[in-house]
């Protein structure tokens, strides 16, 4: 091991200070001497020229070793990526092991007579087979990704074996998206981990996992599901091509994706749904959308997304359908409140009291008499301490944090009134906003709304309600302008048919949404038998009787 | 993905509907009362059925060219040069009318809402949110109306409902009126208010069902002319038409009158005005629409965008014009009456000449 000062030094060597000599870093190495781009058939030059280039790479192994015992060959691994028990027990101990029969044993000159890497691959090593190659590049690209490179002494190439393993997580539940009724098993990073627990619940032969490369560097490898005979191929080849121009140096994050794909980049509402979820992917999916996952996020992106699903979790489904209904009124309501709750009340204090009964705006003006500031900074004040906490509760540490939201609620809200600062009312009209805002199911949705609450404060401040039904309308027509990979944002309800209300609004029974969502011009649009329908209507008004007799007769 | 998407028949009528129904909702009661009298309600019913006509010789001219605008077929019909002559005409019109209704609802906010702030803000905010919104294509627009369409007809459908326990049915006699009414006005100023219904000749080319377009309109007219109707009937039945006169906005009148839940809302004016700005935000957002449509149109822009931010600060000057409310009045009186006349005119000039010259073809239905 050389200590760190030998490093420097290597380093300063190689990269001279004067930047106008030194050509780039990614050509600083190639630099040198022109690159090779085939293999050659000595197996000497191929390492040298190996060693040359992957110099800077410290945990490349190469493993020389002799095949049954008389071809010189070499092993090439990287050992963070790959699984070192099976490099030795699948690769490297079949391949020193002598020849089974004596007969071969003889023959001489049989290594020189048949094709070595075919006896290796189909006889002798265990590993799964990767790739053959005599280009460098491919080569070298199936190193980084943690394969194996055998090359032979004699041939101009080389072939892979796949060793990859990554160290993972465990599969838990999904922090963002909590259910009370639903599975408990969230995506985690590892791309092969995610589509298998989508497989693990499709298990169809149409469903089509198109899989690439996102990043000139990084190379992330992302994964396009769908359901073929289901999902719209327009829809597809349009997410494909989109997918096909990203040009960017590394995917990080789904997010990343994301924001290349979406069809309207400023605007504050996401246009893509994301989810930890493999149910929700699942039925997604069913639904004829069509889901982006990449290698190293947890989260999955599902087009198009409409407005309506961002207030929609998976346990509607699998809850009554009157209380699941209910639930999503509730959830309506939240995000009115959620938007409007400020600015409302910012312009009926200061423009239209008399919309208020006496009473109450006696109290009002009672509770308001020591305050300073006019209503409506008044909120932004206290909406902006409210935002402030929220924001401190996800940066904080878990242990603190509970205790400090509970705490902060109580000390800002009561020290804030005794203070003067503020009014109780106000106190109860941010509570209700944040509580409200917590009631959307996915976060990007939810703090969007939360935040156009402060342009509406604002505008509820100067001009009444007057502003306040301005901004709403600038931003209503701005959803209705939306598109979200040619659908649009807010389709479910405009759409021309009732069956875009049965899943909005309210949650139909199941047996009632006989038909995927029409905006998606699914090529299979019947989800469930004909009659299904009428047989459950029957059962309204026949109870079980009729069951009961049937099974009797027979 | 991008497909020309169109709209179905009953979103047209909603478009139409919504487009018809409009700012003048809180005066055209004192309106109707000062030209017909006590025959107020027939007159209204009158000026619907000249409305209805026009709107009918519109439907049919379009559904001759079903899968173009006003502006590209009139060329083929009477020919380049008159047709950019009427274009023009058609944008004049469309203009003036606009401008004339940024004006009025500026006026009502400063009666109503804003005493002491200056005019000039209030119509230059709803001018700039009709100018953005009027940046998207035609399917973009009828979104919209599709939306806000709840939002308009359902507030005054409330409030009438709500006042009609006042009506007293007295207040409604003589149906014919005391006296001959003035023929002219009683019949025009009904039916101008039907003057967005031109909008279905820009609509026609995205309907699914051109052919059962004239369904849609007469579906249209039929809706907005019913609450027109009952805010006439209910208003003249509660005040009765000397006190209908005094009043300058009635409707608002009726809305302030009535109390809901035992006192809990007092007073429903300030949210009704707040409903009534969606309702004239939905019809100017239609003029507008036309509007810069036909200027592109003249100008041979592809892209209505830029227009439609040009227009801006001529449609903000035209609209500050008027001296006071009484001009104004008057002169958005003589603009809609002319403009009435001259579409209806215009679209059966058109509708002629394609007939006997054999352009377009014959709509079947």
């Amino acid at each position: 091991m050389l200590d760190w000062k030998a490093n420097y030094e290597a380093f300063k060597k190689k990269h001279p200070s004067q930047p106008s000599e030194s050509p780039s870093a990614s050509e600083g190495s190639s630099g040198r001497e022109s690159k090779p781009r085939q293999l050659v058939a000595s197996l000497e030059d191929n390492l040298q020229s190996f060693q040359n280039q992957m110099s800077n790479v410290t945990d490349l192994v190469v493993r020389r070793l002799k095949i049954m015992g008389k071809r010189s060959s070499a092993l090439l691994f990287l050992t963070s990526l790959t699984d070192q028990r099976l490099i030795q027990e699948g690769i490297v101990a079949p391949l020193q092991a002598p020849f089974v029969s004596p007969e071969q044993m003889k023959d001489e000159d049989l290594l020189d007579r048949v094709d070595l890497f075919n006896l290796v691959c189909q006889e002798r090593v265990h590993a799964n087979l990767g790739q053959r190659s005599s280009e460098w590049s491919v080569l070298m690209d199936l190193l980084m990704k943690g394969q194996t490179l055998l090359l032979i002494d004699g041939y101009g190439e080389g072939v892979s074996f796949d060793t990859r393993k990554v160290e993972k997580r465990g599969i838990e539940q999904p922090q963002t998206e909590q259910v009370i009724r639903g599975s408990r098993d969230g995506f985690i990073e590892q791309l092969e981990t995610n589509l298998s627990l989508i497989r693990y619940r499709l298990q169809t032969a149409d469903l089509v996992i198109e899989t690439g490369e996102l990043g000139a560097r990084t190379k992330s490898k992302t994964a396009v599901c769908y359901i073929d005979g289901i999902a719209n191929p327009e829809l597809v080849s349009e997410v494909m091509r989109r997918l096909s121009i990203i040009d960017i140096d590394g995917i990080i994050d789904a997010g990343y994706i994301e924001q290349f794909i979406e069809d309207q980049p400023i605007s504050p509402f996401p246009q893509i749904q994301n989810t930890e979820r493999a149910d929700k992917t699942v039925a997604s999916l069913l639904e004829g959308r069509v889901a982006i996952l990449v290698d190293g996020s947890s989260f999955a992106l599902i087009v198009p997304a409409l407005f309506d699903q961002f207030f929609q979790t998976i346990d509607d489904y699998s809850e009554r359908f009157l209380i699941a209904s209910l639930l999503r009124f509730v959830r309506l309501i939240a995000l009115l409140f959620s938007v409007f709750f400020p600015s409302l009340y910012v312009s009926v204090i200061s423009y239209n009291p008399e919309l208020m009964p006496t009473d109450f705006a006696v109290a009002i003006a009672g509770g308001r008499a020591g305050v300073p500031f006019p209503a409506m900074l008044e909120v932004l004040i206290m909406e902006a301490s409210m935002e402030i906490l929220r924001e401190a509760t996800i940066r904080l540490p878990q242990m603190i944090g509970g205790a400090l939201s509970i705490v902060g609620v109580l000390v800002i809200g009561q020290a804030a009134v005794s203070a003067g600062l503020s009014s109780p009312i106000t106190v109860v009209i941010v509570a209700l906003t944040t509580i409200g805002s917590f009631a959307t199911p996915a976060y990007n949705a939810a703090i969007a709304m939360r935040m156009l609450r402060f342009p509406l404060i604002i505008m509820a401040g100067l001009f009444g309600l007057y502003g306040v039904v301005l901004g709403s309308l600038f931003i209503i027509n701005h959803m209705l302008y939306l598109d979200s990979f040619g659908v649009p944002f807010l389709q479910s309800i405009l759409a021309k048919k009732r069956a875009g209300f049965m899943d909005t609004l309210i949650r139909a029974p199941l047996w009632w949404m006989g038909k995927r969502p029409s905006y998606l011009h699914t090529l299979d649009d019947t989800r469930r038998a004909e009659g299904t329908f009428y047989a459950n209507v029957d059962k309204i008004y026949y109870q079980e009787d009729n069951a009961d007799a049937e099974n009797t007769e027979n | 993905m991008q497909k020309t998407q169109k709209i179905s028949t009953t979103q047209l009528a909603i478009v139409i509907s919504s487009t018809i129904f409009g700012p003048y909702v809180l005066s055209f009661p004192q309106i109707i009362a000062k030209a017909a009298d006590n025959a107020a309600p027939l007159m209204t019913i009158a000026g619907t059925c000249c409305a209805i006509f026009s709107m009918f010789v519109f439907t049919r001219i379009s559904q001759r060219f079903s899968d173009k605008t006003l502006f590209s077929y009139s060329q083929i019909v009477i020919g380049r040069l008159p047709a950019l002559v009427a274009n023009l005409l058609v944008f004049a019109c469309f203009f003036i009318t606009s401008a004339m209704m940024f004006r009025q609802f500026g006026e009502v906010l400063s009666t109503v809402v804003f005493r002491r702030t200056p005019i000039e803000i209030s119509i230059l905010m709803i001018l700039i949110l009709v100018a953005l919104s009027c940046r998207r294509d035609t399917v973009k627009f009828t979104y919209v109306h599709l939306f806000y369409w709840p939002f308009v007809i359902l507030p005054f459908l409330f409030v009438i409902m709500m006042s009609m326990k006042a009506v007293h049915f007295l207040n409604w006699l003589p149906p014919f009126g005391n006296e001959t009414p003035h023929w002219l006005p009683a019949l025009l100023s009904p039916a101008s208010l039907y003057l967005g219904s031109f909008i279905i000749t820009i609509l026609l080319p995205i309907t699914e069902k051109p052919a059962r377009a004239m369904k849609a309109a007469l579906f249209g007219i039929v809706v907005s002319a019913s609450l027109y109707l009952l805010l006439v009937l209910s208003t003249i039945g509660i005040y009765g038409v000397r006190e209908t006169l005094q009043l300058l906005y009635p409707t608002l009148e009726m809305a302030r009158s009535i109390a809901i839940g035992g006192d809990v809302i007092e007073r429903m004016d300030a949210l009704f005005i707040i409903m009534w700005v969606i309702n004239v935000y939905t019809t100017m957002f239609s003029t507008y629409f036309l509007t810069s449509l036909s200027l592109s149109h003249l100008l041979q822009f592809k892209d209505h965008r830029l227009v439609t931010t040009l227009l801006i600060p001529f449609m903000f000057g035209v609209s500050l014009l008027p001296q006071d409310q009484y001009q104004l009045y008057k002169f958005s009186r003589i603009a809609d009456g002319s403009g009435y006349l001259f579409l209806t005119g215009y679209a059966l000039l058109l509708w002629i000449v394609a007939v006997v010259r054999r352009k377009g073809v014959r709509p079947h239905g």
